[in-house]
């Protein structure tokens, strides 16, 4: 059990991840590499820079496939550990050219590792899905708005107008879409039911009983069952390495800490320096670059919730005014302490909404879809619990999704009849300053 | 008209929802193709893939054996039979002019060029109407173009292939039937043919059976266009292709083969010599005879040309008629065999077993992976040591942290919000006893302590924020992460009904579309009503403006509102 072995086992577990197209890492890795890398060696610099740059890729999900430049690579890394909060700022300073620094690549990417526990989610990014699986994601996912091109900058200088029918057309092709893409969830989810049904009797799991469309398929289609049995392989070979490194992986958080200790007592005047000094050149080269959503989301919120609070604070003081004359009318008769205070719902609610929310950070992306047709919700075992069941044990039903999504969807439409009846007022305010025009608005269907 | 940056902005939120859509509804095609491959009928253990529409692969050579006897056995019983009624027709089998009857509507001045010829051996008057049917069978809707008497040889061999191909393809539909009763047919002609020769080298494969029986039936002397051509190919085409269905594969690579032959011909507007050589290359020694006479058809008047060819398409029209009912019957026997359907039989499936192996290997490795437990001491001393070592301006929270926690805090805040604004007693207007003037006065008070926290927490997100916008990650990578639970493997969610399903799934569209819905018209509310507002004074244009922006804002762009002109003097 030397750093050697475990070193060479992590380089095992990433070789052998895969891209989205299948595509393997394009760098070549080695022991040797963080060995070196622990002496702030130069030549291994531009590897580590790559390897990072790949796996952040993946696993941030990025889709675009462009092949970029070195700088452009290294501005992304540095962009995306910055948003994960690494606090070296020597990191931010290094070089764009990939020339120094593979010792600080080498704790960046140590703590990155246990910091978003990359090796295990990109495990379970490309998790070969033999199951049928629907998406039950319910979390706000906004549209990325682009941010304004070179060649929006230019048109701006001389605005083209546009048409207000436009909008309508596109709000209209919108919804054409939309129920295109329903009818087709629709017939989707009626030949999974048919095919699970049809292939009862012939499971290959132990909760249920059926084939999934993906398994019918392999054997329907035996050349697509031999390329899906190589991806298993791949998938089994990749597991076994990734147990190995389990196993050796104390030794290199050890010499990781070696490592550290040996940047610390090169630098320790660097580190504490004033932030503003540090300005990342690299960083305010970019182009003006609009204030990202979260951070225009955050301040909407922080103004609101001091609405809310000052709000609160009025009504607290009209509150005890009211109080008082009462407490004076009523002379002493009742004394505060004898006030019986009824079960405050308030802190009903709020626990209620703590626990939603609590529950929402167990809320699925995914599920795997099973025909069980039987009375009773609770699976029926004939075995006792393996460590596989284990793993499964949480299965949830049909009826208990549907009631969780009719609560999300009646609150969204709340939502949105909300802010139609504000846009309705601000229109009746316009409407007022245009003289001897009515407007009549529509019957409800 | 709106102006050019909110306009744009707005447009391109619309067209990233188009195509978000579109993409969903071309996964969703895809995966529903296949869905519909596994419902259909299908064939379990064929080991290729099941021939496509015309489009065959050469891959007979994995017939399976029981395949292969089957259609021996078939064409064994067509040889019979085409055995027999050679039998009856031998006495009736006499020459007479072939006129060409390619189509209905052709007058044929130069038929001559063949000539009506006598042969020794009378032609029955029963010819006639087999050829009738043989090219009602054949030529239909094609016409007849003849070239001058005088067919050179470039249009002879045209013709000699381009007949020859019309005869493969559609002797081709016709079935195996005719192949087998072809050779016959034109080996029971050698004796005539003895006199010419053979110029040509043949060579012998596979596709020998098919193609000998349709040259013998060769050609008639009649010149088509490559356009013609090419028409009557895709007829055949397609009448071979429905053929195909009835799921004889050996038979398909012969078919495509022949098929080639079409094409090539259609795209030649003359065939040289080298084509001729080429097609005919492909014939057999017997079958050589005819299409040498196709080759030498216009130097000669060909009394016993045309006799061939009356001999063989009679015989083939006739065989052909008679087989192809015989052919259906195997072919749909077969069929029954063969095919498979999901509703059917769908609980006998097996998985292959390499397959289920891996699978074992597979559920046994994650179960490990998940029940490893590693030494975190090493782990967590080193997180804390180097966190420890990070620069101690550092705000206690990243950006990633903050959009986690964003969302609970907005939630807590709606719910507040919601409760303050709605809830009886803090709302009531009238004088409260005592009681609830201080119970409601206690809720204020707990109130404000959530939204107090909530603000010392948005406070440190604000802070936190300045700093890293400071320090110039202000590009956050675009994340499009869902932050659902994506730690372990997806779970497993019962259904028991088809209904439940769709329930789900209709449920979970709409909350996605309601998602989207909000987030456009927030975008839309924030945009547009400053145009109404600022653009006040132009009375004119407005009124339209304002019908669009109001069935945009707030009737979902579904219906309109109406504008009255309230011009009537008081």
């Amino acid at each position: 059990m030397t750093i050697k072995e475990a070193i060479a086992a992590l380089c095992k577990v990433l070789v052998g991840i895969r891209g989205r197209d299948g595509a393997a890492i394009a760098v070549n890795i080695s022991p040797e590499m963080f060995r070196k890398a622990k002496f702030n060696r130069n030549e291994v610099t531009t590897e580590f820079w790559k390897l990072l740059h790949w796996l952040l890729k993946l696993v941030n999900v990025d889709r675009s496939s462009e092949v970029l430049e070195l700088a452009d690579q290294i501005k992304y890394v540095k962009a995306v550990v910055c948003y994960y909060g690494y606090g070296f700022m020597d990191f931010y300073q290094l070089p764009m050219d990939g020339s120094l620094g593979s010792r600080d690549l080498i704790l960046a990417f140590s703590w990155l590792l246990q910091r978003i526990h990359l090796l295990e989610q990109l495990l379970n990014l490309h998790r070969l899905q033999v199951e049928d699986v629907a998406s039950l994601c319910m979390c706000k996912q906004t549209l990325p708005l682009r941010p304004m091109e070179g060649s929006d900058l230019q048109e701006s200088s001389h605005p083209v107008e546009m048409d207000v029918r436009y909008l309508q057309s596109l709000h209209g092709k919108l919804r054409f879409r939309r129920r295109n893409l329903y009818s087709a969830q629709q017939e989707r989810c009626s030949a999974l039911y048919k095919i699970h049904l049809y292939t009862k009797g012939c499971s290959s799991s132990q909760s249920f009983d059926h084939l999934s469309a993906t398994e019918a398929r392999l054997i329907q289609d035996h050349q697509q069952c031999t390329e899906f049995v190589q991806l298993l392989e791949h998938e089994n070979i990749q597991l076994e390495a990734y147990l190995e490194w389990k196993r050796l992986e104390p030794i290199y958080w050890q010499w990781m800490e070696s490592v550290l200790s040996a940047k610390l007592q090169d630098t320790q005047e660097v580190l504490n320096v004033n932030f503003t000094t540090v300005t990342a050149p690299s960083f305010n080269q970019r182009e003006n670059c609009k204030e990202p959503d979260a951070f225009r989301k955050t301040n909407k919120l922080y103004t609101e919730l001091l609405k809310l609070q000052s709000e609160i604070q009025d009504r607290k003081l009209v509150k005890d005014e009211r109080i008082k004359e009462q407490e004076r009318s009523m002379g002493d008769h009742m004394g505060w302490h004898e006030a019986v205070f009824l079960t405050c719902n308030l802190e009903q609610k709020l626990a209620a909404v703590q626990a939603r929310m609590s529950q929402e950070r167990r809320r699925y992306g995914q599920v795997r879809l099973a025909l069980r047709i039987n009375s009773t919700p609770t699976p029926f075992r004939s075995k006792p619990p393996t460590a596989q069941q284990h793993i499964s044990s949480v299965s949830l039903t049909a009826t208990e999704m549907i009631s969780q999504l009719e609560a999300e969807a009646t609150l969204l439409k709340k939502e949105l009849q909300e802010l139609q009846q504000l846009s309705k007022e601000g229109l009746g305010e316009i409407l007022e300053h245009l003289d001897g025009v009515i407007c009549i608005p529509p019957t409800q269907r | 008209m709106l102006p050019a940056p909110q306009a744009r902005r707005l447009s391109s939120l619309l067209v990233e929802a188009i195509k978000e859509c579109t993409e969903e509804e071309r996964k969703l095609e895809d995966e529903l193709k296949s869905f519909r491959k596994l419902l259909k009928p299908w064939n379990p253990n064929a080991r290729e893939k099941p021939a496509k529409n015309g489009a065959t692969t050469s891959r007979t050579e994995h017939a399976s054996s029981y395949e292969e006897l089957q259609e021996l056995a078939l064409l064994n019983r067509t040889l019979a039979k085409a055995l027999r009624i050679r039998q009856t027709h031998q006495s009736v089998f006499e020459i007479k002019q072939i006129q060409p009857h390619t189509s209905d509507n052709s007058t044929v001045p130069t038929n001559a060029g063949y000539g009506i010829v006598e042969h020794p051996q009378a032609a029955s008057y029963r010819d006639k109407p087999l050829e009738d049917v043989l090219s009602r069978t054949l030529w239909s809707g094609s016409k007849t173009k003849l070239a001058g008497a005088s067919m050179n040889n470039t249009c002879g061999k045209v013709t000699a292939s381009v007949c020859k191909e019309r005869y493969l393809s559609s002797h081709l539909a016709d079935g195996v039937a005719g192949k087998k009763v072809a050779t016959h047919a034109v080996s029971s002609r050698k004796p005539e043919s003895c006199t010419l020769k053979l110029p040509y080298k043949t060579k012998q494969d596979v596709k020998r059976k098919s193609t000998s029986s349709t040259v013998g039936k060769l050609v008639r002397g009649s010149l088509h266009t490559p356009g013609l051509v090419k028409t009557a190919a895709i007829q055949q085409t397609k009448r071979s292709a429905s053929v195909d269905r009835a799921g004889n594969r050996v038979q398909q690579s012969r078919l495509w083969s022949l098929k080639t032959i079409p094409r090539t011909i259609a795209s030649h507007n003359s065939l040289n010599l080298e084509d001729t050589d080429i097609i005919q290359r492909t014939v057999t020694p017997r079958s050589m005879q005819i299409s040498a006479f196709a080759d030498t058809a216009p130097k000669m008047t060909s009394p016993v040309i045309s006799q061939q060819r009356a001999n063989c398409m009679k015989e083939t029209v006739h065989l052909s008629v008679s087989e192809q009912n015989m052919l259906q019957n195997e072919s749909s026997s077969m069929e029954k065999l063969k095919l498979f359907t999901l509703q059917g039989s769908g609980s006998t499936l097996k998985l292959p077993s390499e397959w289920r192996k891996q699978r074992c290997r597979n559920a046994r490795l994650w179960g490990q992976v998940s029940a490893s437990k590693t030494d975190e001491i090493q782990k967590a001393s080193f997180m804390q040591n180097i966190q420890s070592a990070f620069h101690s301006q550092l705000p206690p929270v990243s950006c990633a942290q903050i959009e986690e926690q964003l969302d609970n805090i907005y939630e807590l805040y709606k719910c507040i919000d919601q409760y303050v604004r709605t809830d009886f007693l803090l709302n009531s207007s009238g004088p409260l006893s005592y009681q609830h003037e201080h119970e409601s006065l206690q809720i204020l008070g707990r109130c404000q302590d959530t939204v107090s926290s909530l603000i010392q927490q948005i406070e440190q997100f604000v802070d936190a924020e300045m700093f890293w916008a400071k320090f110039g990650s202000c590009w956050t990578v675009n994340f499009k992460k869902c932050k659902c639970f994506g730690g372990k493997s997806a779970p497993l969610l019962f259904y028991s009904t088809l209904q439940e399903l769709k329930e789900m799934e209709a449920l979970r569209f709409q909350v996605q579309t309601l998602q989207r819905q909000i987030q456009i018209q927030k975008a839309m509310a924030e945009e547009l009503l400053p145009i109404l507002f600022s653009s006040m004074p132009l009375e004119q244009s407005i009124s339209y403006l304002y019908r669009a922006v109001y069935s945009e804002l707030c009737e979902g762009g579904e219906q309109f509102p109406v504008l009255v002109q309230d011009n009537i003097p008081e």
